[in-house]
């Protein structure tokens, strides 16, 4: 009974889908496209991370500057 | 929570985003860096900046001469995020430059908290110039040869099943960058050596782990920065199998593996939870080459649970704009994906100075500009005192016990045994009047204007005149 049992669990371990493996740059990168929005608001913003280009451009333009300072990293697609 | 909270409900909104692209030239500014502004140019400009702000982060207007308009931490309400931009721009039609005193107006809220306006100091900032070829903006330093640049994305998964459709909270999708340094490949390419299965390094395992959650930075799951956090690593274990590459002289490994990490707060008894848990299934590869690190993808699927904030916060009519640095109660339990590639890092993004790359300035770890210039004062008053015959052996003692808490991260600690230091060595100096001050930095800024523009005789024959001067009775 036991070997029966264990042979009927094998069976249906075995119909099981495997999970597929992600061992290569083009599958990984498929999986990141289901997740990664290209459309994000806050990027829409240009925003510069370089203060000396950005009072050069103000300048230039005759705007002022918008300075968000914040911690950690700078600008674009980072946490903050 | 300051910064996640003005990008979701200021710098997210149609309207203010495009009047920021059309109307103004936005910079976005490390608070590091303007915490502690470096030497040079940039740190003036950096400095002017620094003198009014009202809290370490914020949101400023200033004019093209680098003079601050107006800092606002919050607003009363969302009609007022337009109204303030109008409020700059009629301040800067009034000061568009620094030919006459600018005062800072800053604004706890604004219009209807006002703090108390700073003067300007008519301190005379450099002439501008962009930096020159051979040097690098502050703000994104150069990194060294080899440094794997890693991209990790990540999206929480709604109960219906569907991937959460609004991108604009982190607390539902994320983007960050984050570096594997050259120790930590080797480390991995010497298990790798016997060509056999191997577990990963748990250092290099919680690195990754350290960046694979939702929400914003306090929120880290691995080493937070919250202070009096209590962390636990339920799992880091990822093994690496070989498998046949297609990249010649390159070997990939499959990686699989479990990372389980958690951590929360006690509170502070008015009622704000701080718990995060992040469970992943890891799936993916690393292609080595030598002793780095040539590529690398990862795939994740788990659980995330995080509470933030005050739940108190949900029963506030006031709307977020009004409470910015606070931030927002927080409660999710759910399905999570992640995504990482990695590459080394490339082009001018390399360091190719001698010696290590200039460390990126961080309020999470580094000496920091300002210790490094103390660092590099307390040397030349330490080769001076070698000169004059001064007694080293204090200043000795008090460097060995700056290094040892620096090693233990006691940073103000530290500090304090290296300002001892300067003060025996006699570096701080009686500060000099303000005209004579500005004086030195015009020479200063034309100097490094002559190097950059690859003049060095002419800097040369500038500093020649100074010292036939000095050489006059």
């Amino acid at each position: 009974m036991i070997i029966f049992r264990l042979t009927l669990l094998f069976l249906f371990a075995a119909t099981l889908p495997a999970a597929p493996r992600l061992d290569s740059p083009a599958r990984i990168a498929e999986r990141i496209k289901t997740i990664r929005s290209d459309d994000v608001a806050w990027r829409k913003i240009a925003w510069k991370s370089c203060l000396l280009e950005g009072l050069a451009e103000a300048r230039r333009t005759g705007k002022p500057l918008m300075v968000w300072c914040y911690i950690d990293r700078p600008v674009g697609d980072t946490r903050c | 929570m300051f910064a996640g909270a003005v990008r979701e409900t200021v710098f997210s909104r149609v309207d203010i985003m495009r009047r920021i692209n059309d109307q103004f030239v936005p910079v976005a500014l490390k608070a590091a860096l303007v915490n502690n502004p470096p030497a040079g140019m940039e740190g003036a400009f950096l400095a002017e900046i620094s003198r009014s702000k009202p809290a370490p982060q914020g949101v400023c207007v200033a004019n093209g001469a680098g003079k601050v308009l107006a800092w606002a931490l919050s607003f009363d309400d969302n009609a007022q995020v337009p109204k303030f931009l109008d409020y700059t721009l009629a301040r800067h039609k009034q000061f568009p430059d620094a030919a006459k005193p600018v005062p800072t107006q800053r604004f706890m809220r604004f219009p209807g908290q006002p703090m108390a306006e700073v003067a300007d100091t008519r301190a005379r900032l450099p002439r501008l110039s962009p930096h020159g070829k051979n040097e690098f903006c502050p703000a994104t330093p150069p990194k060294a040869r080899g440094t794997l640049v890693a991209r990790v994305w990540g999206r929480r998964v709604e109960k219906n099943g569907r991937l959460c459709e609004s991108c604009i909270s982190q607390e539902n999708y994320i983007e960050d960058i984050f570096d594997v340094p050259n120790e930590m490949q080797r480390e991995i390419a010497r298990l790798a050596n016997d060509g056999q299965r191997f577990r990963l390094p748990e250092n290099f395992v919680r690195h990754l782990a350290t960046y694979t959650y939702l929400g914003q930075l306090d929120v880290r799951p691995v080493s937070p920065p919250v202070p009096q956090h209590r962390a636990r690593e339920h799992a880091l274990e990822w093994w690496a199998a070989p498998v046949p590459s297609s990249v010649k002289g390159s070997q990939r490994w499959r990686i699989t593996g479990k990372s389980d990490v958690e951590s929360s707060h006690p509170g502070r008894g008015d009622g704000a939870h701080y718990h995060h848990r992040v469970t992943l299934d890891w799936r993916g590869f690393i292609d080595l080459r030598g002793k780095a690190i040539l590529k690398l993808g990862l795939w994740a699927e788990g659980q995330e649970q995080l509470q933030w904030g005050n739940p108190r916060l949900r029963l506030v009519k006031e709307p977020d704009v009004a409470h910015l640095m606070a931030g927002r109660f927080i409660d999710f339990n759910s399905p999570v994906r992640y995504g990482i590639i990695g590459a080394p890092v490339a082009g001018k993004n390399v360091w190719q100075g001698k010696g290590p790359p200039p460390q990126s300035p961080g309020p999470l770890g580094g000496p920091g500009p300002a210790l490094e210039q103390k660092m590099q004062r307390l040397q030349q008053g330490l080769r001076r005192l070698a000169q004059t015959g001064g007694n080293p052996r204090p200043v000795q003692k008090e460097i060995m016990a700056f290094q040892r808490l620096m090693q233990q991260g006691r940073r103000a600690e530290a500090e304090q045994h290296l300002n001892r230091a300067l003060a025996l060595v006699g570096v701080n100096p009686p500060r000099l009047p303000r005209d004579l001050e500005e004086k030195l930095q015009r020479v200063r800024a034309e100097v490094e204007r002559l190097l950059r523009d690859g003049k060095k005789a002419e800097a040369d024959r500038l500093f020649d005149n100074l010292l036939r001067e000095l050489k006059k009775p």
